[in-house]
């Protein structure tokens, strides 16, 4: 589903320059500098032989913390001196992330850089002043070369991958670089603000991940590694250092794949009859799993004779399967039917596909006074997936697709294509509105705890999805100690409060985190009332030992939460434990 | 770009509150790109689903993509977008020999794109908004594709420093003919590159014309950077009004387009909207804000007006004259809304306080029927080879009142609201100011043509169309143009339907050319711009507007009329009433009015040009006299 997302942003990003703006900022609030706002200085310094110098012109901005999906900001800007310094004034109360802007330089000691530096959590009260809320900059590197394909033309408009030498995720660890990293009209590429260290400069899709997003985009780039290595035991490590040049890193791509064409028809599991209309998608099959990893499907639907068709898949494991993704989509579900590309096109598959079940239902929400969480209910998104009632037989696959429930401004809702097994719903925190959570989902009058069984093409009518809503907030103070005494996290290290509900319907999703700031205090804010398990845990940054970071083992604590107002809370956070390399 | 994209795993698994592919597809970029999409898309939005039991197989869209030389163009990737139907596209890739299928079609209109980098298409679908190609199921289309442009250089602070990071942008001013941009976006160049950390910066893909460059300013670019609250500096270290134009010719690289950069701080235009916004807003639609200095014909800043926000506001605005205009998208007919454009001068501070009120927009709704085929005569020479759907249709209102082009709020609407017809044929045509537009429909294949507009429960109205004046929306009467004539008038928020469109089969059809004007070459090079009319010969289709047609003249002469009625006419070429440099997809059409249409016709019946047209028959070359003869 990862794909979609991708093609998907991909799409966006054609668009970056038109949408984007749109979610630019809205009027900050002038506010007198009183003890009503608070103030924050700090110094920027490094870029010089010894680290130590000033940097005069390093931007500063202060953006409101929390994911808002619409409102992106800043609450405040500042440029810093010739001494270095900076001075944020007339900063109302609240939480923020401090970023520094400049561009070609990357904070000192990192390993990856993404543009911004880093990003601190700072929470703030009315008539404070906070002071020495420095950074040090390390000069970037620089990375350039370029990009050929194998019949010596240059690869234009495609993105460099950076990867760190050895690291067991090397496919996912994109170190990314500052700014442009992407190649031009000649195939020539200039990654500059990296962080000095040892990198593959790679580019094309990864072998499985990879296949099902380039075949959708009509893409066909084999992952190459420079100087032209498809196994990354044979590519050249590129060694750049702080402020460093590296030149002629060029890339000359490994021949694409071949890639197949693969069609058949959708026939219904009872009649035989072709089913037009439907929306279908396919996935990857990692080698020896279970499971369809990437997947991904675009807008073509079966034909009237039933017939589906993809093209541009290199030769791997696939499965093809119905997609339920609108709502007046026939009503059917299907297995989901593997196959597997050697060296020709395979036509002729069959899909056999069922009558789905159909649920109908209503979500409301419990209790709430706030009449604007009414008016919001629309908005939230809630989803289903059906989980198979029976164990499955060893070469069967889940498809795994999950359908959003479209709900009216009454709550009202229903969703058709479903396969049997136990629905289980889940609210989806990220893209509602921030305070809903899902607490109980009901049938008839009776909690449904696992999920509601559904029979082969069912029609239920009685489900009922019981929302929460509320505006509460979580104000912390975090106390890190060793062995009864205070202490300070390591180096490097990153504290974060998660919060999930202890109680109702358990959905990854609607965990909160937040970075703890360098005075211990972090704050959750727009919670639903019930009670919550709020965990500390400690993220040290990578190092070259261990690239993907360390972890210090959590503490937890529970609370509960009004439907509004504040709750005060302190966590003591005992760091006798060591940091544990965390593994893949 | 979000806090919960910066979380980093606390540990193993418990934090990832990363978002799913679920954040993604709703995340706000996409939400965004569909409903600033929405002046397009909302209006395309009525669902067109060909029937499961009657939609017999669809089929293909084939062709080939070939270079400026005509050499064939491989692995190109092309797409097919169905107007009106879901969001996505049917994409394949050229071949070895640049040819290409687009399989497993729905019927339907569709835009077939093609995409090489830094190469584009020959065919600029912004240059003419009218223009736009639709093809169908069994169509076959070869795709020219023509090198970009390139423009690079550097850019510098006062002490010859590097500027690094600063977004660059350009905009094209003229079209390589020389005439000027007037419409809407199509001169933003939506690609913005930014300077490395020498300086340096390359924009590619550029088509042929002359663009003004700017570096900095508020980027259209969500990101945060150390230039964004800076006046934007115009290439060569200037304003926009002393902007240096840089020429492209067709495929060249224009080195050392240097800035100096300025850094001058800009001032901020800030306000709030009024009127109702909807009680599940922003469900279901966004408001978009957009800043458009005068002189240009594109908006330099759009933001969006979401709840949350205390309002909205502009950063990096330089002095000068703005005007601005919010509108309310949505795929909701009963919603869309607009503000009157608002006029403001920034003078050496910031602008506060503007409210922007919204109001509602018009709409039109109606039904294309396709007369039964029993109706057809059995004789015709060109029975259609299969069924025509309503849905393969695409049908457009295009703005034509004087006041158009005075209008500041024009440069904010797209050239024409476009629809497609659901499988009954009825269509919604929303997001209309008040003005007069003109019709214009589409049809599925060249053997189809409007053979009659009718109004239900309304009473006809034969007396031609007058056009609104300038300025002014509010008339004393419901003026709905003859609907006979392709036209209608809608006052402010006004809901016009009942417009039912009938399509008759066994259309005519002419090309000709003009003949050369003192023996010489063709017909521009008498230095005049020509149109040839089509003017009804039968004293009763006087008055009737489906009768008539006018077509520009290619600079070889050549001309084209297609989806003509049988029947008798004159041909007749004039010169066109185009300024030189204006594009040609304004003027109302001459025989719209009274006057000129007895004009035309005592013009026509003198110029003894006659043609009758048989049903089906298509004439190819038909030898026009150069009216300077």
């Amino acid at each position: 589903m990862r794909t979609l997302s991708h093609i998907i942003l991909a799409a966006a990003i054609l668009l970056d320059a038109f949408v984007i703006a749109s979610f630019a900022q809205a009027a900050p609030k002038e506010t007198k500098e009183t003890k009503e706002t608070a103030t924050i200085t700090g110094r920027v310094t490094g870029g010089g032989n010894d680290g130590d110098q000033p940097l005069p012109g390093v931007g500063i901005i202060l953006t409101p913390a929390g994911f808002n999906r619409y409102v992106r900001r800043a609450a405040a800007r500042a440029t810093t001196g010739a001494d270095g310094f900076y001075r944020l004034a007339n900063v109302p109360a609240g939480s923020y992330q401090l970023y520094i802007l400049a561009p070609g330089y990357t904070p000192a000691g990192a390993l990856s850089s993404r543009g911004r530096g880093d990003a601190r959590t700072i929470n703030i009260e009315a008539g404070e002043t906070l002071e020495h809320q420095d950074f040090t900059l390390a000069r970037g590197g620089v990375i350039t070369g370029r990009v050929m394909d194998a019949d010596g033309k240059p690869v234009i408009a495609e993105t460099l991958k950076l990867l760190h030498p050895g690291d067991p995720r090397s496919g996912a660890g994109n170190v990314g670089a500052a700014y442009r990293d992407e190649t031009d009209d000649r195939g020539v590429y200039r990654l500059y603000g990296l962080p000095a260290g040892r990198y593959l400069v790679c580019l094309g899709e990864e072998k499985e991940s990879g296949a099902v997003r380039a075949a959708l985009m009509g893409k066909n780039l084999t992952r190459t590694c420079y100087p032209n290595a498809t196994e990354e035991a044979q590519a050249r490590i590129v060694e750049v250092s702080a402020g460093g040049e590296v030149t002629g890193v060029n890339i000359t791509l490994a021949p694409p794949a071949k890639t197949y064409e693969v069609s058949g028809r959708m026939l219904d599991a009872e009649t035989g009859q072709p089913v037009a209309n439907l929306s279908y998608g396919f996935g990857a099959i990692s080698p020896g799993d279970k499971h369809i990893g990437n997947r991904g499907w675009n807008a073509t639907k079966t034909n009237a004779a039933g017939e589906f068709r993809f093209g541009n898949l290199p030769p791997g494991r696939y499965a093809v399967f119905v997609v339920p993704r609108e709502q007046d989509a026939p009503n059917y579900y299907s297995e989901a039917l593997p196959f597997e590309i050697d060296d020709e096109n395979l036509n002729g598959l069959v899909v056999k596909v069922r009558r789905g079940a159909i649920l109908r239902g209503i979500a409301s929400i419990e209790g709430a006074t706030d009449r604007a969480a009414h008016a919001k209910l629309a908005q939230v998104s809630l989803h289903v997936h059906v989980v198979a009632a029976e164990p499955r037989a060893a070469d069967e696959l889940p498809v795994g697709n999950s359908s959003r429930l479209v709900l009216q401004p009454d709550g009202s809702f229903h969703v058709a294509g479903l396969p049997p097994g136990k629905a289980q719903f889940t609210l989806d925190g990220f893209s509602s509105p921030r305070g809903f959570a899902l607490l109980r989902v009901e049938r008839g009058a009776a909690e449904q705890r696992d999920g509601i069984e559904i029979g082969v093409g069912e029609q239920v009518s009685d489900v009922r999805l019981r929302l929460a809503y509320g505006t509460a907030v979580v104000r912390g103070q975090l106390e890190v100690r060793r062995d009864g005494q205070p202490s300070q996290i390591p180096e490097g290290g990153q504290l974060y409060v998660t919060m999930r509900r202890v109680e109702g319907v358990r959905a990854s999703w609607e965990n909160v985190a937040v970075e703890v700031d360098g005075r211990g205090r972090f704050v959750l804010e727009a919670l639903a009332p019930g009670e919550y398990e709020l965990k500390a845990n400690v993220w040290v940054r990578p190092t070259p030992t261990a690239p993907l970071g360390a972890s210090i083992p959590p503490v937890r604590q529970n609370v509960s939460v009004p439907e509004k107002g504040e709750v005060n809370v302190t966590l003591v956070y005992d760091l006798s434990a060591k940091p544990q390399a965390v593994t893949p | 770009m979000n806090a919960a994209r910066r979380l980093r795993p606390v540990s193993g698994r418990a934090a990832r509150v990363r978002p799913t592919w679920r954040g993604a597809l709703w995340s706000p970029l996409v939400l965004l790109a569909v409903l600033l999409l929405a002046p397009i898309a909302s209006t395309a939005q009525t669902r067109a689903e060909v029937a499961t039991d009657e939609s017999r197989t669809g089929g293909a869209i084939t062709g080939r993509v070939v270079g400026e030389d005509g050499q064939p163009l491989a692995n190109a990737r092309v797409s097919a977008s169905r107007m009106g139907g879901a969001a996505g596209a049917v994409a394949a890739q050229s071949d070895g020999e640049g040819k290409f299928t687009l399989a497993n079609l729905t019927f339907g209109a569709y835009l077939v794109n093609a995409f090489a980098p830094g190469y584009m298409l020959e065919t600029d679908p912004s240059e003419h908004p009218s223009a736009r190609v639709y093809h169908h199921v069994g169509d076959s289309v070869t795709l020219r594709m023509i090198k970009g442009g390139v423009i690079t250089g550097t850019v510098t602070g006062a002490g010859g420093e590097p500027v690094v990071g600063v977004f660059i942008e350009a905009t094209r001013v003229r079209y390589a003919d020389g005439r000027t941009v007037r419409e809407g976006a199509s001169g933003r160049i939506w690609q913005p590159r930014q300077t490395d950390d020498r300086g340096v910066y390359r924009i590619y893909g550029l088509r042929p014309g002359a663009y003004i460059i700017r570096a900095g300013g508020r980027t259209s670019f969500g990101t945060f950077t150390p230039y964004d609250l800076n006046v934007p500096t115009y290439y060569p270290s200037t304003t926009r009004d002393a902007a240096t134009e840089v020429a492209v010719p067709a495929g060249a690289e224009m080195t050392g387009i240097d800035i100096r950069y300025r850094g001058e701080a800009g001032r901020a235009v800030s306000g709030v909207i009024s009127g109702a916004l909807p009680a599940d807003y922003p469900a279901s639609g966004t408001v978009v804000i957009a800043l458009k200095h005068v002189s240009s014909a594109a908006p330099e800043q759009y933001v969006s007006f979401l709840p949350g926000n205390s309002g909205f506001a502009f950063d990096g605005v330089a002095d000068g004259d703005y005007d601005l205009l919010a509108r309310l998208n949505s795929s909701r007919a009963d919603l869309a809304a607009a503000s009157p454009p608002r006029r403001v001068s920034v003078r050496g501070r910031d602008v506060t306080g503007i409210t922007l009120a919204l109001a509602p927009l018009g709409s039109v709704s109606g039904q294309l029927r396709f007369d039964p085929p029993a109706a057809l005569d059995d004789k015709l020479a060109c029975p259609p080879a299969r069924a025509p759907r309503a849905a393969e249709s695409v049908i457009s209102a295009r703005r034509v009142d004087a006041g158009h082009a005075a209008d500041p709020g024009s440069a904010f609407f797209p050239a024409a609201s476009e629809t497609v017809p659901d499988d009954k044929g009825e269509f919604h045509l929303r997001g209309l100011k008040a003005g007069h537009y003109q019709l214009l429909v589409r049809l599925p294949a060249a053997d189809f043509y409007v053979r009659a507009v009718t109004l239900a429960n309304a009473p006809a109205n034969n007396a031609p169309p007058a056009p609104a004046a300038p300025g002014k929306t509010a008339r004393p009467a419901p003026a709905i143009g003859d609907p006979a004539r392709l036209g209608f008038t809608l006052q402010t928020g006004e809901r016009l339907s009942g417009l039912n469109l009938h399509v008759a089969a066994g259309a005519a059809g002419v090309r000709g050319r003009i003949a050369a004007a003192n023996g010489g070459a063709g017909a521009s090079a008498a230095g005049v711009a020509l149109r040839v009319h089509l003017v009804p010969a039968e004293r009763e289709q006087a008055d009737n507007l489906l009768r008539y047609a006018e077509s520009r003249v290619a600079a070889d002469g050549a001309f084209a009329f297609a989806h003509i009625s049988p029947g008798r006419y004159w041909l007749l070429a004039r010169p066109a009433p185009n300024a030189p440099d204006a594009p040609d997809n304004s003027p109302l059409p001459l025989a719209w009015e009274a006057d000129a249409r007895a004009r035309l016709r005592r013009e026509a019946e003198a110029a003894r040009a006659p043609l009758a047209l048989a049903p089906c028959q298509r004439i190819a070359d038909f030898v026009l006299p150069h009216p300077s003869r």
